[in-house]
């Protein structure tokens, strides 16, 4: 019977070698598809557990935010717009609907992701410190961007045009940033 | 055994002292303290990753479970002193790890922790586990001090065989309100007691097998017909095949229970093998389960609903089927364990820093996927490597043992361990359509801890047996005196 016992334990080594074949493929392979998957509430939910990176804009030698993560009461980080409206058109933002501008361009960078922010996180992950994103400097300078957005806003159109309107300095229609910005919660309650 | 030949010529009328092949003991309490120290560990992480302090209840529960494992250990050093060192830590890792994620789970949401609460779990959910290990450590002890041989198990082949079809019939026959449990008609529930027969029944079945396959092999593997290079068995001996796989049948109709069915039905067909050594048997049976499971899938709505949720897990369509839609299982839970699990990637969230209490059921079906989110690719490697490991070490047994009784019993309950994770791990991570039986050892739940421990009871006596040493013959006998009758 050895023989037979043989031939099924080639049997269960090949189950178990499926089953670590496939988990390798879920979890390496499908993970970062798994994991920014729209609909995986667990990545929506993680960037309120850490402190997002911030936008500068340092164009003037001085630098202002323009977009900053800060702690709440509810012990949850939330993105906020110090800028404005001003800044919006740059800025873009980062909501359950996705991200637009800055926010998408260099999401990886301010989440924290970015390939060469790996020594860094993994120096922290080692020293205990908790996970940020990295800071995003433009070259944009504030007075000139204030300046535009005053003199768009005295012709009366304040910044948000309407219908058909479409300002040539401020090329997306500017809405408040903080409208759209992320709330936490779940997304989809079990069916 | 490779010391046996030295032993043996040893025994050469010498008075020196014959060297005895090792028990291993030693090695087994050694390996179960690193065991109780990677549980400690762990749960000491689950402290931290949830409020950043070591929990109160460390202690006690790491000393309890701690002392469990001490007495089984001491138990076999009484009853199997010459069992595999390596099943009773693995049993021990794999138990005390499921108790550290039950009490994950069971503190998320609650008491200031992280996350929500998860409703079907209690906030004494682990220590209700812990006393299950108790009852699962007297009951691996039980079968040891009981069962002292293998071959005592052979006398009672047909009571066991008729104890386990009653078991698995149970729940068919009672009312829905005493045996189902979220579709599952696999239970039995008295007073606010539930077990599940099935893991027991699996138990007795194996032994019927064994039993009865020990005497019918030959009539299995010499008689027949040989056609188009397959030896064929003869229509009578199909018999016992067609009872099985009829039974396996009218579990997957009236219990509704694809899994266990399946785990059933693989067993017999495996143990057959190994009797007969025929491949044929091995091909009549794979078609047979194909068969049964088409018919199946296109008779049952909620078996080809379970294929549709396997093949499109990810389409809105099956994620939003609520329990109300008939035909339509839905993958809502299944689609939240893998968010999980790519969550978790190659290293895991840590414990206690997931989320895996989105999962539905990430206690008991879904806890692979728990661990596949907060220890990532590599926990879960290890933890089925941890697995496949036990199956090798039952496999060992099986292949050393001389009594072909045990041999059979051996090689089908190892088979059967292997099969059960190949079921659930498989159908959690999205290879084969899922289908909720129990992870063994690491599930929250008594039945399948308990089963899972006289499971591993059966495998160290069947192992204490193979690795005895022949008694030793008396070491001075003396000369021969010759007699003079007269």
């Amino acid at each position: 019977m050895n023989r037979a016992l043989l031939r099924l334990s080639i049997a269960c080594l090949i189950m178990f070698g499926l089953l670590l074949i496939n988990v390798n493929y879920v979890q390496a392979f499908r993970a970062s598809g798994l994991a920014s998957d729209p609909d995986n509430t667990r990545t929506f939910n993680e960037q309120f557990q850490y402190q997002r990176g911030s936008i500068l804009a340092t164009g003037d030698g001085g630098d202002t935010k323009i977009a900053e993560s800060r702690l709440t009461a509810g012990d949850i980080y939330q993105r906020s717009y110090p800028g404005g409206a001003a800044y919006a058109p740059v800025t873009g933002y980062d909501s359950i609907y996705g991200a637009t501008g800055i926010e998408a361009a260099e999401n990886n960078e301010l989440s924290g992701t970015a390939p060469s922010l790996e020594v860094h996180n993994f120096i922290s992950l080692i020293t205990g410190k908790p996970k940020t994103g990295a800071t995003v400097s433009l070259t944009i300078s504030p007075l000139a961007q204030q300046a535009a957005y005053q003199a768009l806003a005295q012709t009366g159109r304040s910044g948000d045009p309407g219908p058909g309107v479409v300002p040539d300095v401020q090329p997306e229609p500017v809405r408040h940033a903080e409208r759209h910005q992320a709330q936490p919660g779940r997304r989809r309650e079990p069916g | 055994m490779t010391d046996l030949p030295a032993s043996l010529a040893a025994t050469s009328r010498s008075a020196e002292p014959v060297p005895l092949p090792r028990g291993r003991r030693r090695t087994e309490l050694l390996m179960l303290a690193f065991a109780v120290a990677v549980v400690a560990l762990a749960d000491a992480a689950v402290g931290f990753g949830l409020n950043g302090s070591v929990p109160s209840s460390l202690p006690a529960y790491i000393g309890g479970f701690a002392l469990i494992m001490l007495a089984t250990h001491a138990a076999v050093r009484w009853l199997a002193p010459w069992a595999d060192p390596l099943m009773l830590p693995v049993a021990a890792l794999l138990n005390g790890l499921g108790v550290v994620m039950i009490y994950r789970l069971q503190e998320s949401g609650r008491s200031g922790n992280p996350g929500n609460e998860i409703s079907t779990l209690t906030s004494s959910a682990a220590v209700t586990q812990l006393v299950w290990t108790v009852v699962g450590a007297a009951a691996f002890v039980l079968v040891l001090f009981l069962i002292r041989e293998p071959r005592v198990l052979q006398r009672y082949t047909y009571t066991l065989g008729a104890i386990g079809l009653i078991l698995l019939a149970i729940p068919a026959v009672l009312p829905d309100s005493m045996s189902s449990v979220q579709g599952a008609k696999v239970w039995i529930i008295l007073g606010g007691f539930e077990i599940q027969p099935g893991e027991f029944a699996k138990l007795a079945v194996a032994v019927f097998f064994a039993g009865y396959l020990v005497n019918k092999r030959d009539a299995l593997t010499l008689t027949g017909r040989r056609i188009l290079g397959i030896d064929l068995p003869r229509a009578k001996d199909l018999g016992p095949v067609l009872i099985a796989w009829g039974a396996s049948l009218l579990i997957l109709i009236f219990e509704t229970d694809i899994g266990t069915s399946a785990v059933f039905f693989g067993l017999f067909v495996a143990m057959i093998y190994i009797a007969t050594q025929r491949t044929s048997w091995l091909l009549i049976g794979f078609l047979l389960f194909l068969a049964g499971a088409w018919l199946a899938s296109t008779l049952f709505s909620h078996v080809g609903a379970r294929f549709t949720a396997w093949l499109h897990t990810f389409s809105s369509a099956n994620i939003n089927c609520g329990p109300l839609t008939a035909h339509c299982v839905s993958s809502y839970q299944l689609a939240q364990g893998l968010y999980g699990m790519g969550f978790g990637g190659i290293f895991g969230s840590g414990l206690g820093h997931g989320e895996p209490y989105l999962t539905p059921l990430a206690q008991s079906d879904f806890i692979v996927t728990a661990f596949g989110e907060e220890l990532g690719l590599t926990g879960l490697m290890a933890l089925l490597l941890i697995f496949g490991l036990l199956v090798q070490r039952g496999l060992r047994a099986a292949i050393q043992v001389k009594d072909p009784f045990a041999k059979l019993l051996a090689g089908g309950l190892s088979f059967v361990l292997a099969l059960q994770v190949f079921v659930i791990v498989g159908g959690v991570t999205d290879l084969i359509p899922l289908t909720g039986i129990t992870t063994p050892f690491l599930s929250q739940g008594g039945s399948s801890l308990v089963a899972s421990w006289a499971l591993v009871a059966v495998l160290m006596r069947i192992s204490d047996t193979a690795r005895k040493p022949a008694p030793q013959p008396i070491q001075d006998e003396g000369m021969t005196q010759v007699v003079r009758a007269g």
